[in-house]
Parts: structure tokens; sequence; C-alpha cells
């Protein structure tokens, strides 16, 4: 039913708002009556002002991290399904290579990241780097798996009409990953903000890391938390973006849990 | 012209075997039988008789561990049979994310075609099994009958020399089915095209194969031939006739079904 669906989505949206504001609430309150200072725990009125105050500031800056995370993302999404169809289709490569990429995430980024430091210096380069790094996995692992998901009975449909390898790859396996694909660029694209951050923390000339780092070494702690917020807003925003994408690019999925027999 | 003088598909001696738990099992065990030029040929038996191992081998998804496939009197190896014949299984096997002309069009495309000319063709035929105004709808939007229809529609465009349906109403309500079954005796009417026909349907069998081959449990081997010479054109009226029971009586007896014992 329509009513019913429309009224549950405004009652979806209501839910996280009130708990979001009650939360602000008593933190503002709590913060007030304690007499907590600003630079232990700034209220959100102070984290407000900040985000209006600075805005010179921190808006540069975030523009900054996006455009890593943006380039570093797209690296991620790029090299991983490449790498994904590669490893599906050689079994050659589904030995060697996929086993060192799920070890390779035992690796922690952060002990990497000094190293992309030293060899390519302060600039975007290493930060872009570090988030690829980070985006890769979810998205190898999703191409791979969404592709091993294809029902193969569809699959010998496919070769009793006639078709090449190369056609039930095109007909068949790629488009039936596509959702699978799509889960693993969600997963990615948060964690690519999160490496992104990380990169610079370590050492940047700019970008809302390198803002926090100069912000807590000044006791600006209502500008550290105007940056989180920034930076949770970019993660929510292009998690929101890719599954806008994901909704044009696959309008049938809607349909699929209608009529399944 | 070897089509004139050669059945479409002769099956010679064919054995195959399976493993299960370490165990080589028969499927099938030195089977035979022909499928002629536009004759409708059903295929019945009780599960496990190795009927759909038969099509995936006819099909050339499966190579028989020994016994010869020919079509067209030539003989043939697996990988030479794919692409030569259309087949349909009991599950719609349709791709959610294609539309009905789509769908339609993707057997045409698998063996080559453009998406365009092959999309052009199949809405040319929407009409004809009745899926007009839902050609730009995905599976998910249809009901049983219509996806199976989109499934036939799929199966029969490509223009092969010989349909192999596994069950292709299997999964249908009662309702569905019958009106299904009397849109596919029509079609084949005008068509006329060699089928090869598994189902468990006794009823079904009788109503659309000029020949019915009874199958033994497993492993299959050929029982009992049944020439149904039942007048065409067919109707579903036909049911209720004397020479239908008389069909209907003599197919369950070669089945062996309790009640239809040879007196």
């Amino acid at each position: 039913m329509i009513g019913r669906d429309a009224s549950s989505r405004t009652f979806g949206c209501l839910l996280p708002g009130l708990l979001i504001a009650l939360f602000i609430g008593v933190w503002e309150l709590g913060v007030r009556a304690s007499g907590t200072p600003a630079w232990l725990l700034p209220t959100p009125g102070d984290v407000l002002r900040s985000l209006i105050e600075d805005r010179h500031v921190l808006l540069p800056n975030a523009f900054v991290t996006l455009s890593e995370v943006l380039l570093g993302f797209f690296l991620a999404l790029s090299a991983g399904i490449g790498m994904g169809v590669a490893i599906y289709r050689s079994r050659t490569l589904d030995r060697a290579l996929y086993p060192i990429i799920i070890a390779s995430q035992t690796v922690p980024v952060p002990a990497l990241a000094p190293l992309l430091l030293i060899w390519f210096g302060y600039g975007l380069l290493p930060k872009i780097l570090i988030t690829a790094l980070v985006g890769f996995f979810p998205i190898v692992v999703n191409t791979v798996e969404g592709l091993r998901a294809t029902d193969l009975d569809v699959v010998n449909v496919m070769r009793t009409f006639g078709a090449t390898p190369t056609r039930v790859f095109r007909l068949v396996e790629l488009p039936s990953s596509l959702p699978s694909v799509f889960a693993g660029a969600k997963i990615s694209v948060a964690i690519c903000v999160i490496g992104a951050v990380f990169g610079e923390l370590v050492g940047a000339k700019a970008g809302l890391g390198y803002l926090m780092t100069r912000a807590i070494a000044q006791f600006e702690t209502p500008r550290l938390v105007a940056a989180i917020i920034l930076l949770s807003v970019m993660g929510t925003g292009l998690f929101a973006l890719i599954g806008l994408v994901e909704r044009i690019a696959l309008p049938w999925r809607k349909y699929i849990t209608i009529d399944r027999r | 012209m070897p089509s004139d003088t050669f059945p479409r598909l002769q099956v010679t001696d064919v054995v195959s075997t399976y493993e299960e738990r370490g165990k080589r099992l028969e499927a099938l065990e030195g089977l035979n039988l022909t499928v002629g030029e536009a004759e409708f040929v059903a295929l019945v038996g009780p599960s496990g008789s190795g009927k759909s191992t038969l099509l995936n081998i006819v099909s050339g998804l499966l190579e028989p561990d020994s016994g010869q496939v020919l079509l067209n009197g030539v003989p043939t190896s697996a990988s030479q049979r794919l692409g030569r014949s259309a087949y349909m299984q009991q599950r719609d096997l349709l791709l959610p994310w294609r539309t009905t002309i789509g769908n339609a069009a993707v057997g045409l495309e698998a063996a080559g075609m453009t998406r365009s000319a092959a999309e052009r063709q199949a809405a040319q035929q929407l009409r004809r099994f009745g899926l007009e105004g839902f050609g730009d709808s995905y599976p998910g939007q249809l009901s049983g009958g219509m996806r199976q229809r989109t499934a036939f529609l799929r199966t029969i465009l490509p223009n092969k020399e010989l349909l192999l349906l596994d069950e292709p109403f299997g999964a249908l309500d009662a309702l569905t089915k019958a009106d299904l079954q009397s849109w596919l005796i029509e079609l084949w009417e005008q068509e006329r095209s060699s089928v090869l026909m598994v189902t468990h349907d006794v009823e079904e069998a009788v109503l659309l194969a000029d020949r019915i081959f009874v199958l033994t449990s497993r492993p299959g081997r050929l029982a009992s031939q049944i020439v149904v010479s039942l007048p065409r054109p067919r109707t579903r009226d036909m049911i209720v006739t004397q020479e239908f029971m008389t069909y209907r009586h003599a197919l369950l007896q070669a089945l062996g079904i309790p009640g239809h014992r040879t007196p």
C-alpha cells in the first residue's frame, strides 16, 4: 500500500532525526550545567559557531579531502573491479593473487602511511594511494563473490544458445554481479574517507585531517569537532550518492522481492 | 538434403554415469530414441530416470560416456551440439535486469546478433506470445505464466532445428498450466518444429505428443513407446474423448501406476 509506504518512510527519517536532536540537547545542557570549558568539550552551539565563522578555513580544506577521497575511490573502484574480473576469469590468478589480496588486509594501513609519505612526499599522491589501498579490498572481494554467485543454469542456457565465454560474461555474469559490486562500493567509499583523513594526519599541508591536527595543537576543540562533522557529512553524502546511482543504474532491483514464485 | 532422409535427432546406445559419494552410478543405460522432422516427442518417466540428463546431453552441455548423438544423421560431439537446439527448463531462468523484450532477445544475442536487432525481432512476436503491453516490464513484475511465456519466446525466437523442453509447465498452477498447454498446441500446429519434451504429466504427454517414450527408473532405459494418433489440430476438448482415455490408460499402464495394471 502506497499510503503506508510513504508514512513509514517519513517515520524512518523522523526517528533518527529525533534521536540526534535529543542527543544534541542533552549534550548542550550537560556541558553548560557542568561548566566544562570549550577546549575540553565544546557545546553544539560552539561547534555550530565554528562551522559558520571558520567556514573560510573549513571548506577549502574539506574540498582537498573530498578530492583525495574521490580520486582514491575511483582508483580503488577501477583497480578493484578490474582485478576482481581477472581473478574470476583466471584460475591461476585466483590461486596466486586472491590469497595475497586477502592477506594484505592484515597489514595495517597506519604502518604503510609514513612509508608512502617518505616515497611520495607531502602532496596529494600519498593520500590518494592510502585512500585507494583502504577502499580497494571491499570492491575486489565483492566483485569476485558477485561474479561467483552467477546462476549456473542461466550460464548453461546461454551456452546452449551458442554463446561464447566472452558473451556469457557480458550478457550474464557481469550484470548479475553488479548489485554486489555496488554493495562493495558503498562500504568502500565510507572507509575511503577514513583513509584520506588518516593520510593527512600522518603529514599534510592541507585537508580536514591536517586541520584537525592543527586544531588539537591549538586547543581549538570546537573546530576539531566541526571538522569531524564535515567528514561524517561527506561520508554519508557519498554513501547516499552511490545508493542513488545504484537505484538509477539497476531499476529492476525494486521488483526483485515481489514475485519469486 | 540429409534432413529429408534422416531423423532430426537420433540417440543411439547412450550411456551416462555420474559420481555420488565416491560411487559411479548410471543415469542412462544404453538409451535409444529418435525425433523426426516436425515431430513432437514426449519423454515420460519416474524421477531419476535420467530424463534431464538426456536433454543435457542432446543440448551439448554434457558428453555421454558412450553412445552417439546424431543431428540430421551426422554424429556430433557435445561442443558441436551447443547452439544447435533451443533448450528450455522448468525454471524460467530469466535475467531479472532485463525487460520482457530484452529477455526474449537474449538467445539471439547469445548467438551473436546485436541487441537492437534482436530486440526488434522479439518485439514483433510479443502479441503472438500473449505478452503485448508487457514488453517493458521486468520479470519481477510478471506472473509465473507470463514469465514462462517470455522464456518460450526466448527459446523459440532463434529458430533452432530442435526444441528441448524440460517440464516447461512443471512450476505453474493448474489453471495457468492448462492455459499455456492450449497455447503451445496452437503455436506448435503453426510452427511444426521438432520437439523433445520431458514431462511428468500424463495428460500433457498424450495431448501434445505424436510419440511418447516411457523410461524406466534409474538407470534410465527405454521401457516402451506409444504412438499417439489423435487427429491434428488438437484441442483441449479431446481430453474427454474415449480415444484420449485409451491412450492415457495405456501410458499409465506403461508407467506401472497402481490401478492401471494389465488385466
